[in-house]
């Protein structure tokens, strides 16, 4: 092959070359996902305040917490309160605070507690919950053992 | 033809010497540039990290943290119009809302950040106090009561993560004790007097402190005076005197590097002080006019919380000697606070 | 006739010329493409630092003296008393120079309590807007009421402006 010939061809793969390393160069740029620190924090943190702040909320069932209200309704039931029972009362006070947060946000979540029959029936949901899931779990000491209020945020 | 031949080479090497020397020259331009646009970037990114990190330490009641510290160290100043700032490298940034007191310079592998609430007598704001283990403080106490009183004061709330030592002022003087202390690899020493004048055309330092950075303190129940050597290796310091109240007061006059730093923060604290008490005296008028708590009979008395107010308010402006009656009115507010929670009235603070 | 050496110098010259003008090409080509990149890895470090901004309104609004539930000096998390947050959001309003001074904690960014329960309400602690992009933050908090000693329910919206 002629000598110009060989040099063109030279320099038609170093073009060539730097093509592919600019190409690589805009997808690994590309795909950088972007920084999202504050959504972040924010799931890591809502679940959890959520849950204590709910749970340390007084009612309008003679000031008792919604604690105490729960705890009443796994084992006694015998508080007398506004909407019925300590069960009622309890189902009220979380559906509002539910209601008028994370739906209010359009946030999918499920709210559930397990330990005694009757704060099992105690249950929320909203949206699709089928993928990543953010959770936070408190206890609430009872006679008869821990309850545990459960909320998962999903995503 | 042969001579075109030569002129033709010779002139295809000086435009190869030329075109090389431009292309490099521009690479080496572009080099340089981008270095100094890289050092300043992290510069900035550390700058914003060690924001970030110094608002949660704020926040962080209680233990001391420790963190890793950029190579290039960080330095803290206050100017005299109290803008004080920190800075890594080239980059400074404001304090902003931070009450930090730290020296000078920070350098080494690590910093410890430590905060204390600082109550009169309710929490008015957190001090922030920043240090490392390349810098020794020496506490200097004798037996009179009140310098054991600060000594006990300053040993049951300083953190093991700050590098201190309580010693005797015999320990210092190398004049009358061939065991005086050393330095031992110090990058700045500070000297605490608690009570004890520190008579320093008295004192002979060991010859090892005689290259390091040395700044001294007395503390007293009142005040506190800042020292500065005059210069490297002299044997006499400037004085000057400023006045603490509560706890973090006393930790704010050993942390800070001089008596501007610990002044613009104390007159920041003070302004501070005075909005947290008008919004309590502005919540306490509400509990005044409640008819239930008028009914229980809740003894609400506006003129102490006024009273901190109006003397935060003078402070915020120049800190002088009144700053002291602080303690007397905290005094009076807690008695006040006591008494309505005995009596099952909402408090105060 | 043409001079051979003249032409195979004149293709020479043209050639080296030729080089250089791809060379160059791929350099401003390259360096256009290097900035382009730097300058997208600065956008999103600014919002980045936007949204630790944010966080860090958060943070300090939760431990502002001026706002927490403390009973003789102990701190509850998480939780605003609502008649500091009243008489906090009052002074800000009406006192130019506490706007200023707590400009130094929230810079711009609004902060908003909203009561869900029992009582909705609205409090707006402090607002101090400007044009750009909005991190939004919602912190579920208890909202002591002193007169009553007890505990609503509800949230801190914090908008930060970058």
């Amino acid at each position: 092959m002629a000598r110009g010939q060989m040099e063109i061809l030279g320099l038609a793969i170093i073009v060539v070359l730097i093509m592919l390393g600019v190409l690589f160069a805009v997808m690994f740029v590309l795909r950088a996902p972007a920084s999202n620190v504050a959504q972040e924090y924010k799931e890591s943190q809502l679940a959890a305040s959520l849950i204590t702040a709910m749970l340390g909320t007084t009612t309008p069932c003679n000031d008792a917490s919604v604690t105490e209200l729960l705890q009443d309704c796994a084992v006694l039931n015998r508080l007398e309160c506004p909407a019925g029972d300590s069960c009622a009362q309890a189902q009220d006070a979380i559906g509002q605070m539910l209601a008028g947060t994370l739906e209010t946000w359009k946030r999918s979540y499920q709210f559930s507690i397990t330990g005694a029959y009757n704060v099992e029936q105690l249950t929320f949901a909203s949206g699709d919950c089928s993928g990543e899931r953010e959770s936070s779990t408190n206890p609430v000491p009872t006679p008869g053992g821990a309850l545990q209020v459960r909320l998962d945020l999903c995503r | 033809m042969a001579v075109r031949g030569q002129l033709e080479i010779q002139f295809n090497w000086i435009f190869i010497l030329v075109a090389g020397a431009v292309i490099l020259g521009f690479f080496f331009s572009i080099i340089v540039k981008q270095q100094n646009v890289s050092e300043q970037k992290l510069a900035i990114s550390l700058v914003n990290e060690l924001d970030a990190i110094t608002t949660g330490a704020s926040v962080a009641k209680g233990a001391a943290q420790r963190l890793d510290l950029p190579k290039a160290g960080i330095d803290f100043a206050c100017s005299s119009e109290c803008t004080c700032s920190f800075s890594i490298g080239k980059v400074s940034r404001d304090f902003k809302d931070k009450l930090l007191f730290a020296p000078k310079r920070i350098e080494g592998d690590d910093i410890v950040f430590w905060t204390l609430d600082w109550k009169i007598p309710f929490r008015a704001t957190n001090f922030l106090f920043a240090t490392n283990e390349r810098i020794k403080y020496f506490f200097v106490t004798d037996d009179s009561q009140e310098s054991q009183q600060l000594k006990a004061k300053v040993q049951a709330l300083i953190p093991e993560q700050v590098n201190a030592d309580f010693i005797t002022l015999a320990d210092v003087d190398c004049n009358t004790n061939p065991e005086c202390v050393r330095n031992e690899n110090y990058v700045q020493v500070k000297l605490v007097f608690l009570n004890i004048d520190p008579n320093f055309g008295g004192l002979q330092l060991h010859e090892s402190f005689s290259d390091t950075t040395i700044s001294a303190a007395l503390i007293t129940p009142d005040y506190v005076n800042f020292y500065k050597r005059k210069n490297l290796r002299s044997q006499e310091f400037d004085a000057a005197r400023a006045y603490y109240v509560g706890d973090a007061g006393l930790f704010a006059s050993i942390f800070a590097e001089d008596e501007q730093m610990f002044r613009c923060n104390l007159q920041e604290a003070s302004r501070k002080l005075g909005y947290v008490s008008k919004v309590l005296a502005d919540r306490m008028e509400v509990f005044r006019g409640d008819a239930e708590l008028i009914a229980q009979g809740c003894p609400y008395n506006p003129g102490t919380l006024d009273a901190i107010r109006t003397l935060a308010v003078s402070q915020a402006s120049a800190l002088n000697a009144d700053v002291l009656v602080l303690r007397d009115h905290a005094s009076t507010l807690n008695i006040e606070n006591e008494a309505l929670l005995r009596q099952s009235c909402p408090t105060l603070y | 006739m043409p001079d051979p050496l003249l032409n195979r110098g004149q293709v020479k010259m043209f050639e080296t010329l030729a080089v250089l003008v791809v060379f160059f090409f791929f350099l401003i080509f390259g360096a256009s493409f290097y900035f382009k990149l730097q300058e997208n890895s600065l956008m999103r470090e600014l919002d980045k630092t936007g949204q630790l901004r944010a966080i860090q309104v958060s943070q300090k609004s939760l431990h502002l003296p001026e706002l927490d539930c403390s009973f003789v000096n102990v701190q509850r998390d998480n939780c605003f008393d609502i008649l500091k947050a009243q008489k906090f959001g009052a002074l800000v309003t009406a006192d130019e120079n506490a706007l200023i001074e707590y400009f130094k904690t929230f810079e711009y960014s609004t902060l908003t309590v909203y009561g869900v329960y029992p009582v909705p309400s609205t409090i707006v602690l402090y607002d101090r807007q400007r044009d750009g992009s909005v991190t939004v933050l919602q912190i579920p908090l208890l909202l002591y009421d002193a007169r009553q000693g007890d505990y609503g329910f509800g949230y801190l919206e914090v908008k930060a402006y970058g």
